[in-house]
């Protein structure tokens, strides 16, 4: 008896009904083990570069396994920042080349950029997807999504935040990387899902942004002063999303008073709580997000990044040196 | 002359001219060599050097005193040392460090504000030298093994590490009665950790790499009453440099003041809090009046630079016209 057909039958039947339990087990060291890891030891880097690994591991699983489905949303998500890193270069780039009066270079960084955030606006977009397969969208009038635990609203909140993520970027390359269309409506009702003093003041701070952005989002609100309170919150429990949101916000509408304010706050932070630490990749996050919202002001006015240590300042306003109103005190001591 | 031979003369004057467009070097005192925050100065500066047309060439020296005698043998163009080295060279701006001068960040920066204007460009200058910037290295303190020690008479008869070239140090000892006990920069942490001196004085940016909780043990403490500002000092050498490279120097070391301190400060936060001690109001005259005779004395002496001295007091009176020095004092 040819005993080759029996085994591979075999073997087939058992891989396919062990995937669930792969699935699970996969999507479950993730979630429970490498992502608070990642989100704990801060390296924004490394946790994009695991993203990258991990996606096609986990999301292989995503058809078979709940849990495979959910820690997708994070290892997208990771795997986003890594393009959007590359992003943020190509884009200083385009600008030191432009001020150096390089247009070969510049056009070339340009098309680079946005190759790239196809790339980004893709991933961002397959974090918040894969949070709609795997919580539902709000609907108009509609109940929000039950998540059960921490590690739930988590996802969640940062499901939502590709989803903002994703709408500037696809907007950016004109809307060819998906359709990010309805990502606007889902997230303004999301949002409000999640206890937002408990998540840092990011939830909202997530709502105000998508009303800043759309035309007559604000519907009556105030978003500058919601982001103002945000960020403060943000700011005073040490994971500062919500200042991030606002920098970024402030940069995409034009207002630098707004952005240097925001910038200001975020450095004024005080030492942040013990329990702030578990999110310290959060924090690092914003902080990228941000300096790199300072590198776009500095590279357009001077031709470089800026300088190290000196987040805060500006091209414009670097002058240290006392004024000359204490230039009489020199009066009569170095002669004529 | 022949066609070649103008040909062969027009080639050497060429390569001649390209040699001179050489780099300069500039010779970096720093203790932890190109890793150190001095070197990271540097490397600014060498950037910002080169837009104005100076071509730096940057050599670390963890030994000052050989980056000194190197600047004297002119195998450097100019140096980054400490005010107290650089004292040697005659600059008047080395007495910014002038002890007791000037006791908190914002009079130094306002005095090197000044210094960097053009007014004030004769003091930054001798025949063969040149100030070509300062840069705060920190406020320089008192350890103490122990924290009782706060009026000038507790220093009476204690061991004092007092680094060999620093005359003012050695004033100040020999005015409070107590003993030197010769050290330098690589020796006189060791001194103070193990017990064979009482008393040092450091930045308080050398209270973590030098260990000096070892020495301040659980009895001990940081007197928070800073003896003066120490700063690193550029040294150029006039027939290396033009005065009109060193005057922009000087007003961009002055523009960085912010920054460059703000990494001091990040250092000095490493001070365990116990361990500061706070002078009682009458201490800080006693102080005051103390180091106002010692820098008297040293300027009579000819270590210390009477105008800038003269300036110093004007910027402290400036801040706080109640000081009783401000209505007349010897300076």
């Amino acid at each position: 008896m040819n005993i080759k057909i029996p085994l591979l039958l075999w073997a087939t039947s058992l891989s396919v009904g062990c995937a669930p339990v792969i699935g699970n087990a996969t999507g479950g060291l993730t979630t429970n083990r490498v992502i608070p890891q990642a989100v704990l030891y801060g390296d924004v880097t490394m946790a994009c570069a695991m993203g990258e690994a991990l996606s096609p591991l986990i999301t292989s699983f995503e058809e078979e396994s709940k849990k495979a489905r959910k820690s997708s949303i994070i290892a997208y998500l990771a795997s986003a920042i890594c393009a959007e890193q590359r992003v943020q270069e190509t884009e200083l780039g385009r600008l030191r080349a432009l001020h150096g009066g390089d247009v070969a270079s510049a056009k070339d960084q340009h098309a680079l950029e946005k190759r790239q955030r196809m790339v980004a606006a893709g991933r961002y977009l397959s974090a918040f997807e894969q949070t709609l397969v795997s919580y539902g969208a709000v609907e108009e009038g509609g109940a929000c999504p039950k998540l059960r635990n921490d590690d739930e609203e988590f996802q969640y909140l940062m499901g939502m935040s590709a989803g903002v993520l994703a709408v500037l970027h696809n907007n950016a390359v004109g809307n060819q990387a998906g359709d990010t269309s309805s990502v606007p409506g889902v997230v303004l009702r999301g949002a409000p899902c999640l206890d937002s003093d408990k998540w840092w003041g990011a939830p909202l701070a997530l709502e105000s942004a998508i009303r800043a952005l759309l035309p007559g989002g604000s519907q009556g609100t105030d978003p500058w002063a919601s982001f103002e309170e945000t960020a403060r919150q943000g700011n005073a429990a040490g994971v500062r999303l919500a200042s991030a949101f606002y920098v970024q916000s402030a940069a995409t509408m034009g207002d630098r008073q707004a952005l240097e304010a925001a910038i200001a706050g975020f450095l004024a932070a005080e030492s942040p709580p013990e329990d702030a630490s578990r999110w310290q990749m959060l924090d690092n996050y914003a902080e990228a997000l941000i300096v790199h919202q300072s590198d776009l002001i500095w590279t357009n006015e001077t031709g470089h990044r800026t300088p190290f240590d000196a987040l805060g300042t500006y091209p414009d306003t670097v002058q240290d040196t006392e004024p000359d109103e204490f230039v009489d005190l020199l009066d009569d001591l170095t002669g004529p | 002359m022949s066609p070649t031979k103008i040909l062969s003369l027009g080639v050497c004057l060429s390569l001649a001219s390209t040699a001179f467009a050489q780099d300069k070097n500039l010779c970096v005192y720093d203790p932890a060599g190109a890793a150190g925050t001095v070197f990271q100065i540097a490397q600014e500066f060498q950037i910002e050097a080169k837009a104005k047309g100076e071509s730096l060439k940057l050599i670390p020296y963890t030994d000052e005193a050989t980056a000194a005698a190197d600047l004297t043998a002119g195998q450097c163009d100019a140096a980054m040392l400490t005010g107290v080295r650089a004292r040697q060279y005659g600059l008047p701006t080395a007495t910014i460090e002038a002890m007791g001068a000037l006791t908190t960040y914002p009079l130094l920066r306002t005095t090197i504000s000044l210094l960097a204007k053009e007014k004030a460009a004769s003091l930054s200058l001798t025949d063969s030298y040149a100030n070509a910037g300062i840069y705060p290295a920190g406020s320089v303190y008192l350890y103490v093994r122990d924290r009782s020690w706060t009026q000038k008479s507790d220093l009476a008869g204690k061991r004092i590490a007092t680094l060999d070239f620093d005359e003012a140090s050695k004033t100040m000892v020999d005015t409070v009665g107590a003993s030197k006990v010769p050290a330098d920069i690589g020796t006189f942490a060791g001194m103070f950790n193990n017990g064979a001196v009482d008393i040092c004085y450091a930045p308080a940016t050398a209270y973590s790499p030098l260990e000096l909780y070892r020495g301040l043990t659980s009895g001990g403490g940081v007197i928070k009453f800073p003896l003066g500002q120490l700063t690193i000092q550029v040294v150029a050498r006039r027939d290396r440099f033009d005065d009109t490279f060193t005057a922009w120097a000087r007003t961009y070391a002055a523009g960085k003041f912010s920054s460059s301190l703000s990494a001091v400060q990040r250092t000095e936060a490493e001070v365990d809090d116990k361990y500061w001690v706070t002078l009682p109001e009458e201490s800080t005259s006693s102080y005051d009046s103390l180091f106002q005779g010692v820098r008297v004395k040293l300027r009579d002496a000819g270590v210390y630079n009477g105008t800038i001295l003269k300036l110093m007091r004007r910027v402290r009176c400036q801040a706080d016209a109640a000081r009783a020095e401000c209505a007349s004092s010897p300076e």
